[in-house]
């Protein structure tokens, strides 16, 4: 069966301007069911391993937009806390970093983390979004 | 046996003979030659082993003396055989006569034998004229080495006094026995005036310099084993001087150390040399942390550019995008005012750029002297209203260091900030108390210490994000995260640097190094 609405994703971002544009160009490609948001790592963290100990895979994101600079916890350090509970996750959560940082020492780092799909540079366009979503669908 | 008791019964009995003179026709004459010849002879014999006997007394040392007193007894006896010859005139003594002839004839025998027997020895012996060209050779030889000698002691004289090291031999009572001419090089004072004395009595040194000296003089000499030490001193010719020092213990064919020599190498050029390696690289690290700072200074635009102008802007065109396909006004609405808001927010942030742009572009910013007390209290009175509410207790102590040569405006800023923010992040649960601390370190460098008892920060969670634009890290609606950014530049832009060391809920301590590095 082919799906045609990717089932949930997840915004990780400290930003609320930030927050409210990617809702807005994520719901306008009409391919998504649900958005969800954490402002820091920390949040995130909490939210997969409470629905991990509760078994609702079903609740977790299929697709992650990580920031890095965020308080609390950033999106290395989260990377960090995600990478040991990957295993429990029963499905495949893809992870882009998305930030405004244009240091080739970032964007190094983030290309060399196996659960990174990729790193998009912001403002990240619709267009984008469109080609991400479905190319996962198809 | 008859036969010789008879013989020496009759030995002085010349009955049995007749006297000479009536034995055969002797004519007066002829018998007087005979008489007289024989008495001559026999003194004359007589003579030769007294002067032998002189000879050999006095020549201690010569050979064969044996042979010598054999001799003079066989020439004693040819003597007396002559004058009992001459005796034979009037009494016939023949028998008497027979005897010493015996005792001669034995004696010449023997001393032929002893001849016989030390002839190839005595041939070893040198005769006079071979000893006179073994000595005229040998004289010609020791003529020849003492030449050599002499050059030898030249050239090794040459080489001593040439030698660029100031080279001394002292010996066991501590005075000078020899010093090189090189000693002329740092002083103006004659070397005689060294010789037969001490150390103690003729070196220009400062007293501990020479008790050192004489220290380890007196250590090689009591334990046979060199020494070797650095020394600084101040001579005449060349001022301040490093020397090398060694004292080398001089052991006689006995093992005991009677002498030492001592070579002190110059080597103010190479200690020279090291000091300005020294300062150059120093001056080289200096260079590299004001290269280090400016590095840092960069990498800190990179990050304002990616993060405080970079996501504005990004955000700013979305919301132009989301904008213009929105029809509902609502909507419409909502995504003006968050564009006014992103609009002041980057219109904030490049506000303050510039500042920072002029606080790192400013080169020479002029320094005032400044008391610190001054500046506190003139702070606390243009802040009095909202100290005053906020109840907090201010105390200071500048005792370790009154005064800094600082821009006014920069301490301003720097001690405004610590007392807004200590303010401003005070604990609701308790007075908020408010210190300053200045302290002078032994390198020069000055720092001021202020600590709060306010609500602090999580450094775990916001550790090295405390003072980057735009950070806020309470709830608190003044907060606006802009003046640490600034001060941060303004201390780093003079060779200073901030640090913070706080507790979530006990308190916050801002570190601040004036002077870490020398800045142009």
């Amino acid at each position: 069966m082919i799906k045609n609405k990717i089932d949930s994703v997840c915004i990780i971002d400290d930003d609320l301007i930030y927050q409210f544009l990617a809702k807005e160009e994520i719901t306008y490609t009409n391919l998504v069911s649900k958005v969800m948001f954490f402002d820091d790592g920390a949040q995130a963290i909490k939210y997969i391993t409470s629905k991990l100990d509760t078994s609702d895979i079903a609740l977790l994101p299929d697709v992650i937009f990580l920031d890095i600079n965020m308080p609390i916890m950033d999106g290395w350090e989260f990377l960090e806390a995600y990478l040991p509970l990957k295993p429990r996750i029963g499905k495949n959560i893809v992870i882009y970093v998305v930030s405004s940082s244009i240091d080739m020492r970032d964007l190094d780092r983030a290309r060399n983390i196996s659960a990174v799909s990729d790193y998009i540079i912001k403002p990240i366009s619709s267009n984008r979004l469109v080609s991400i979503f479905t190319e996962l669908l198809s | 046996m008859d036969t010789i008791l008879d013989f020496l019964k009759k030995l002085f009995d010349a009955s049995d003979f007749m006297p000479r003179w009536k034995c055969g026709r002797w004519n007066e004459s002829t018998g007087w030659i005979y008489i007289l010849s024989d008495i001559n002879i026999g003194i004359s014999y007589l003579a030769i082993p007294l002067m032998i006997f002189f000879f050999v007394r006095r020549r201690k040392d010569i050979p064969f003396a044996k042979v010598f007193v054999l001799f003079s007894f066989f020439i004693i006896f040819c003597s007396l055989s002559h004058l009992a010859d001459a005796i034979m005139f009037w009494h016939p003594l023949y028998r008497f006569n027979a005897i010493i002839l015996l005792i001669t004839a034995l004696l010449s025998s023997a001393t032929v034998l002893v001849l016989y027997k030390v002839l190839p020895e005595a041939l070893h012996f040198k005769s006079p004229t071979q000893l006179q060209k073994i000595i005229d050779e040998q004289t010609q030889a020791l003529k020849v080495s003492n030449k050599k000698l002499r050059e030898s002691e030249q050239q090794f004289k040459a080489l001593i006094n040439n030698n660029p090291d100031i080279i001394m031999m002292i010996g066991k009572d501590l005075k000078y026995k020899f010093i090189n001419e090189s000693l002329g090089l740092i002083t103006d004072r004659d070397i005689e005036k060294y010789i037969g004395k001490t150390p103690m009595e003729v070196l220009p040194e400062s007293e501990t310099n020479k008790a050192f000296f004489i220290e380890s003089l007196q250590g090689v000499f009591a334990t046979g084993k060199g020494a070797h030490y650095e020394l600084k001193t101040k001579t005449d010719r060349k001022g301040d001087a490093y020397f090398d020092i060694s004292i080398i213990p001089l052991q006689d064919e006995n093992g005991e150390v009677n002498n030492v020599l001592t070579l002190s190498k110059d080597i103010t050029l190479i200690r020279n040399n090291e000091q300005q390696l020294i300062s150059t690289i120093d001056r080289l690290e200096k260079l590299s942390k004001r290269l280090e700072y400016k590095r840092n200074v960069l990498q800190d635009f990179a990050y304002i550019v990616s993060h405080n102008l970079r996501s504005p802007t990004g955000n700013l065109m979305s919301l132009q995008d989301v904008y213009r396909r929105t029809t509902d006004p609502e909507m419409k609405e909502e995504i003006l005012t968050k564009f006014f808001a992103v609009a002041d927010q980057l219109s904030n942030t490049v506000q303050n750029l510039s500042e920072v742009v002029n606080i790192n572009q400013s080169l020479e910013v002029h320094r005032d002297e400044l008391r610190f007390e001054t500046v506190l209290q003139n702070l606390i009175t243009s802040l009095s209203e909202q100290i005053t509410a906020s109840k907090a207790v201010i105390t200071y102590d500048f005792s370790e260091c009154e005064q800094i040569s600082y821009p006014k405006m920069y301490l301003e800023s720097v001690l405004l900030n610590m007392l807004t923010n200590a303010i401003k992040y005070a604990s609701p649960d308790r007075t908020p108390e408010i210190s300053f601390v200045s302290h002078r370190a032994a390198s020069g460098l000055i720092s001021l210490e202020c600590s709060d008892n306010g609500l602090g920060i999580d450094l775990k969670k916001y550790g090295g994000k405390v003072f980057t634009l735009n950070k806020t890290f309470h709830n608190n609606p003044d907060a606006r995260g802009i003046g640490l950014f600034i001060t941060k530049h303004q201390i780093r832009s003079l060779g200073g640097s901030i640090t913070i060391e706080s507790e979530p809920n006990k308190g916050t301590k801002f570190i601040i190094k004036f002077n870490e590095i020398e800045v142009l």
